[in-house]
Formats: structure tokens, sequence, C-alpha cells
């Protein structure tokens, strides 16, 4: 596409691109690190992740009065209107992915020095990993103007909903099992559930790439297979209930 | 010469959308030997705004000014192909032209009130038709005049002369001019671009307005004006009608590069 | 910041010698313009004061009311003059005006750029600036001989050949100044081409064509070459036919003023006022209408 004959538009959208890569950065670093903070019990860094969210906001905030800025200088009109409009959604987005990861990384602080079943923290690693690459992979798409690698992310989806499901059940059953253990793992609970609503979030930035691209919302329902909402543990005989 | 008058047809049932008004197929225009408009197929809708934009001397004054035929004043200009306002050929030698005029309004540019009184302004166009009489005439100058928004400011001073009036006023003084022959069309040629920002809000308004009984053709530089006021947009380039559709497809999402790149203001 | 306002002032200070020249330079022009015009305003002046004040000896209702006295007779006026003088002023703007206004329409709104338009163009720029006694001479060949005498129809054609090709001018001119698009809005109503030119271009010419019009009536008022083959003179009323000779101002002077007789100068004074004063009003008018269209 080539350059607007007024330059300072084109410097103006590219300010805005800046900022989000910036952003972006700050979250995919936020959601490592509260990770790495739960996984190793680590309070500095959850401290440090918690710390990072107020750059996120300010950044959000930026973000937002740049495009009404350049909405009421330059009137803008097709892909570049577009182009506006989706910088706030993603920054939107981005800003609530941070929260969650603070959320974490707050969680993180209160579950210090408890003990934690290796294997239930794995899978939240894992899910960790999943929301990342999600992030980074959306993220690249917008950069890159790509509504393929969009596409693909939008479709992955399911997979981080199907991990949040299963590590549900495996949670329920080890509370279950070792009351001790209900307030860490009620803790992970949240922890998990966090993660898949930065799921949510990076699927929702994969929607505006499309839109941005094509100008046409992407088509389908999104796939939901989040069924933690409707699952329900049957205590095993012998277990008396609370 | 038999001087055909333009006949109109009934207009079709209501319901579906309504036939186009204007009809173009393969129109070419010729300043001298310079071709100006090249083969352009376009459909003008009933009842509705139809902007023409691009960027300069991309022949979209060029193709208003065919509808009315005001070409036909200067001896080098030409058209070949049809234009059919409603079903009926205009471009043909048997149209009256005179006729034709009365039956398709053109506003310009630079507001042009006629030396004379603001009435006799309005009623210029009525007297050419002998059948009215005074009292006819006085109630159309002042119908016209007060669907302009500009009986109010004018009724105690209609005596005054044209050229009194302020910019924006002089402006809907043309415009109540056209609109007192009642015709089916009226053409704005970029009608505010001489005007300050409120003067420009009131015409807006006003076409805002006038589109609900009459067909309008705006040419206009301003983009925004367009993707305001109309429904249909024909964007322009060297001659050619690049994409014409919706106003709100061709202002978000158009198909074609050019017409992004001009909407975008990145033309180059 | 120190360096660059030494370079502006170093920039500034021009060396001495040439300002010096550049204002004696200057104040020679300006001199030279002065002088020329002043030269020009002391001879206009002086013909204006001298005829005033020879003129005004000679002023008295008898000037207004008698007729031209006999060689060697006292007192008189110029009664018959001035009204032979206005009617063959009337007479050559009456048919100089139609001809010209119509020929200047033609000009600028129908003949465009064809070579028939271009032509007439020419031929009336020639005209305008054509000596008044060769068309003095080719009326007298044209009326005068055939009819027998002179008259005062001979003389109101040859005025008329000469404010012609002014209307003709002025007309013309007026009409390209008014702008296409008042035509096209014009045209654009459904009126037809005649009805454009009658009703919206005259319209808005009105002002320049009239000032043209009293301009070349101006014009006329002095024209003394002309009269002197056509209408002659008359030592008294003249006959209402118009024909035989016909009392005019300017002629009138330029016998009077040349007499022997004092009362006969005196009036010839008066005459050249009289004149003057009725170019001055011609003027003022239409400057004052120009004037109220330009507002």
């Amino acid at each position: 596409m080539p350059n607007h004959i007024v330059t300072d538009f084109d410097a103006d959208l590219g300010g805005l691109r800046h900022a989000i890569a910036e952003m972006g950065g700050i979250a995919e670093k936020m959601l490592a690190d509260s990770t790495t903070a739960l996984v190793r019990d680590d309070a500095t860094l959850a401290q440090s992740v918690i710390e990072s969210d107020s750059r996120l906001d300010a950044l959000q905030r930026d973000v937002e009065e740049r495009g009404i800025l350049i909405i009421a200088r330059r009137q803008p009109l097709a892909v570049d209107l577009r182009a506006i409009v989706s910088a706030m959604r993603i920054a939107g987005d981005l800003e609530r992915a941070g929260d969650l990861a603070k959320n974490t990384a707050k969680r993180v602080l209160a579950m210090t020095g408890h003990t934690h079943p290796r294997r239930v923290v794995a899978g939240v690693r894992h899910m960790s990993e999943l929301a990342a690459r999600q992030l980074k992979d959306v993220l690249d798409a917008y950069v890159a103007d790509d509504v393929e690698a969009a596409k693909v992310v939008w479709s992955r989806d399911g997979e981080i909903d199907a991990l949040n499901n299963s590590l549900f059940r495996e949670l329920l059953t080890y509370m279950m099992e070792d009351a001790r253990s209900i307030s860490f793992c009620a803790h992970l609970l949240f922890c998990a559930k966090n993660l898949e609503r930065i799921g949510d979030h990076a699927t929702n930035i994969a929607e505006t790439v499309h839109y941005l691209v094509t100008g046409e919302a992407l088509d389908g329902e999104r796939p939901k297979d989040d069924r933690s909402s409707f699952a329900i543990i049957e205590a095993p005989a012998g277990v008396e209930r609370a | 010469m038999n001087l055909q008058p333009l006949a109109i047809e009934a207009t079709p049932a209501s319901g579906t959308a309504a036939a186009p008004r204007i009809v173009v197929r393969d129109l070419d225009f010729f300043y001298g030997d310079s071709r100006a408009l090249k083969g352009i197929n376009l459909d003008i809708g009933d009842r509705e705004v139809t902007a023409l934009v691009g960027p300069s001397g991309c022949g979209k004054s060029t193709l208003l000014r065919t509808f009315n035929r005001i070409y036909s004043l200067y001896p080098g200009q030409r058209a070949t192909g049809s234009v059919r306002l409603d079903g009926r050929e205009i471009l043909g030698p048997d149209i009256d032209v005179n006729e034709l005029r009365a039956r398709v309004g053109m506003v310009f540019q630079k507001p042009t009130p006629f030396p004379m009184s603001i009435y006799d302004n309005v009623a210029f166009g009525l007297r050419l038709d002998r059948r009215l009489c005074a009292a006819d005439i006085e109630e159309r100058t002042e119908q016209a005049l007060r669907k302009a928004a500009l009986w109010d400011e004018v009724k105690d001073k209609l005596k005054a002369p044209g050229l009194s009036l302020s910019g924006g006023q002089q402006q809907r003084l043309c415009i109540a001019r056209a609109i007192a022959l009642r015709p089916q069309v009226i053409l704005f040629d970029e009608p505010t671009s001489a005007l300050d920002p409120i003067s420009t809000a009131r015409i807006e308004e006003l076409i805002g307005e006038l589109r609900r009984d009459y067909t309008i053709v705006i040419v206009t530089h301003n983009m925004q004006q367009a993707a305001r006021i109309s429904q249909r947009t024909a964007f322009m380039y060297l001659g050619e009608v690049v994409e014409a559709g919706p106003t709100s497809r061709i202002f978000m999402n158009p198909t074609d590069r050019r017409t992004q790149d001009y909407v975008t203001g990145r033309f180059g | 910041m120190e360096a660059t306002l030494d370079t502006a002032m170093s920039i500034r200070a021009a060396p001495p010698s040439l300002v010096r020249r550049r204002r004696v330079a200057d104040r020679v022009m300006k001199f030279a313009c002065l002088a020329a015009t002043a030269l020009g305003v002391v001879v206009l002046g002086w013909i204006l004061l001298m005829v005033a004040i020879e003129g005004v000896r000679g002023f008295s209702t008898a000037l207004f009311i008698a007729p031209t006295p006999g060689p060697g007779s006292a007192g008189g006026g110029l009664a018959n003059a001035m009204l032979g003088s206005l009617v063959l002023s009337m007479l050559g703007i009456g048919v100089a005006t139609p001809v010209g206004v119509l020929a200047g329409t033609y000009l600028a709104e129908l003949g465009g750029g064809s070579r028939l338009a271009a032509t007439v163009r020419f031929l009336n720029d020639v005209l305008l600036s054509a000596p008044s006694i060769l068309i003095g001479v080719f009326v007298y060949a044209l009326m005068v001989r055939p009819m027998g005498s002179y008259s005062g129809w001979a003389g109101g054609v040859a005025l008329a050949i000469i404010a012609t090709p002014v209307i003709v001018r002025a007309t013309e001119d007026m009409l390209r100044l008014v702008p296409s698009s008042l035509r096209e809005a014009g045209a654009a109503l459904g009126a037809s081409q005649a009805r454009v030119i009658t009703s919206i271009a005259w319209r808005a010419a009105r002002a320049g064509i009239l000032t043209g019009i009293l301009l070349a009536t101006a014009r006329i008022s002095g024209e003394t070459a002309p009269l002197l083959f056509t209408a002659l003179n008359n030592n008294s009323w003249f006959d209402p036919s118009l024909m035989g000779g016909v009392a005019n101002l300017p002629v009138t002077i330029y016998q009077f003023a040349l007499s022997p007789y004092e009362n006969w100068q005196a009036l010839a004074w008066a005459g050249a006022l009289v004149i003057t004063l009725f170019i001055l009003a011609l003027s003022i008018a239409a400057r004052l209408l120009l004037d109220r269209k330009a507002r």
C-alpha cells in the first residue's frame, strides 16, 4: 500500500502499531513470568509481574488517546479507520490479559509456602505455554497483517479450553482426596481460569485482525469447548459430604 | 424539426427497488479531439443521493454536465453513447434541450444569483413557462424558498437584490431557483466548496431533505461530505468509473485498490 | 547566536555608496513622475481655467434663449446652436445605440471565434480610430450630394458612424465580463439563448453598456469636422424637417472664434464652456453609474 500523501498520518498510525507492539511484549512477559513464579514459588518474580501491570494500563490509555486524536484529525476511512478501531480493541484485550497475569501473580503470593502436587502445576504450565503461543502467534499475525495466521490462532482456542476442562476435573479430584490442598487447588483453579481467558483474548485479537485486513467479521461460531461450567464430579463412595 | 417533449414514464410499483432514474451506457465525451470520458456505465437511483468522487480531472463534472446537456452550449464539446432519463434518450438531436433542463436542475459551485431581486431570481424559471399565471408563480416561489430553508430569512425583503445575500444564502437561493421548477433530478456541482462550514452544514441538511422528493447527483471533492450525504457513490479516475456501489461499502471496504488509495489519501 | 546576529548585521549593512545611489535614483524617479504629472495637470488646468474665465464672461440668460446674432448685430445667444447640437446628438445616438448594442452582443455572445466575428471586430477597431473628417466626407458623398443640400439627417448619420464603434466596443467588453457561469445558470433553468442574453447578460452588463453610450454621446457632442460636411451650420432656427444647415455648437464656435466681432468671440468662448460643462456632466454621470454597479 502506498504511503499517505500526508506523512504525519503514516507516523500517527505507526505510533499506534508501536504502542501495541510494546503492550504485546509486556503482556507476553507478564504471562511467562507469572507462570514461572507459580512453578518456582518465586514471590519476587510475582511482585515484579504485579508492578508491570501499571505500565500496561498506561499504554492502553495512550493507545486510546492516540486513536481518538487520529480520528478527530484525519477523519480516516476504510482500512485506516479499521486500523485505528482494531488497535483500540487489541489494546483493550492486551490490557485485560495483563490483568489476568497479574491476578495469577497475586495468587502466587497468596500460595507461597504451600505444598503443591507437581503434576497439577505441570498441567498449568502446559496451559500457560499454549496461551503464550496463542498470544505470540496472534501478535505476529497483527504485525504482518496475516489473516491466515490469525485464523489458525482462532481455531486453536479449543485446545486451551480442553486443557482447562481436564485440569478442572483433576483439581476437583485433588481437593476431594486431600482437604489440606483445598486452598492451594482453589487458587490454581483461578489461575487455570485466568489462562483460559487469556486464550480467549488472543482469539479476540485474531477476530480483530481478520476484520482489520478483510473488513468483515470472522464468520462462524468460535470453537467454544470450555465445559468447566458444566463439570460435576461425583464424590467416590466413602467420603463424607462436608 | 419536431421537438418531442420528454415523456415521463409511470413510476414503478413500490415495494421493490425503483428502476434507476438515469441510465448511462457506453458514454464517451470529447472536448474537441480529446476524450474526457471513456465508456461510462452507471445507474442513478431514484430518490437517493449519488455522489461522484475522484481526483481533479477525472471527469466527474463532465459526466454531471451530460445529464442536463449543458455542454451543448459549447460547440467543441460532444457526447456519444446513451444517457436515458426515465427511459428516454437525452443525447439525441430531437430533444428539446430547454425542456430537459427544466426537468433536470443544476446548482453550481459558485453561487450565481441573477442581477435581479430575490423574488425575480426564483421566479425567473417559472416565468419561462407561459402557462403559469402570476398567482401560481407567487405561490411556487414561496414554496421553493420554504423548501430551500430560505423563506424566513428573506420573506421581508423579496425585492432586495439577490446579490445582497451572504454566500450561503445565495447558494440556497440558487437551490430555490432550481427547485421552483419542480425538476425530477437535481445536479449539484461541488455546491459547498465555496462556502464556510456552517453554510455547508445547512446545505447538506437541505440536500438530505430534498432527496425524499428528488433524485440527486452530487459532485464533490470532499470525501467526508460524500460519505455523509450520499447513499451511492461512484469513484472516477481518468475518465472512467472505477467502482460504484453503496456509499458505506465504497468508504469502508472498497473493492478496487485505487478506490481505497484515493479514499484514504494515499493517492499518488 | 552571536555569529548569526553578526552575519545578519553584515548583510543588512550595504556599502554606503550603494545606499546613496539607490536613494538618489529613487528621488530622481519620483521627481520625474511628479514633473510629468504636473505638466499634464497644469496644461489641462490652464485650458479649463481659460475656458471658464472667458466663457463665464459671455454667460447670460440671453445665451440660452436668443439665437445666434448676425454679423455686426449686438447681443444674441447660442440657443439655436445648442438645440441643434442636442438634436444632432440625439439622432446620432439614437441610431448608434441599437446598432452598436446589437453588434456588440453578436460579437460577445453569438459570433464567438468565427472568422466573421474577427473581421467585424477588426473593422470596428479601425472605425474607432478613423479620422472624423473622413467620415464627414463619406457622408457628404453619400447623402449631402444626392439630396442636394446640407441636412441634419446627414449630420446625425455622420455622428452615428462615429458613435457606433464606441458602443460596440463597450457592449462587447462589458458582456465579456459577465461570467459564463451566469449564462449557464440561466440555461440550466431551461431558458433559450435569446432569453439568457436579454434577461441575464444584458441585465448584468447594463451599467457598463449605459456608460459606453454616455461616453459615446460625450464624444460626438464635440465633433466638428464631420458636421462641417454634413449639417454645416445655420444662423437662425433651423427647419424642423432638418433639411438645410442645422445650427450646432462646434461649427458655431469655429465660425465665431475666427471672426473680428467682439460679441461673436465672447459667444464662442461661452459656447466652448457650455460644451465642456456638458461633457463633464456626462462623464461624471458615467462614473457614478459604474461606481454604483461596482458596489
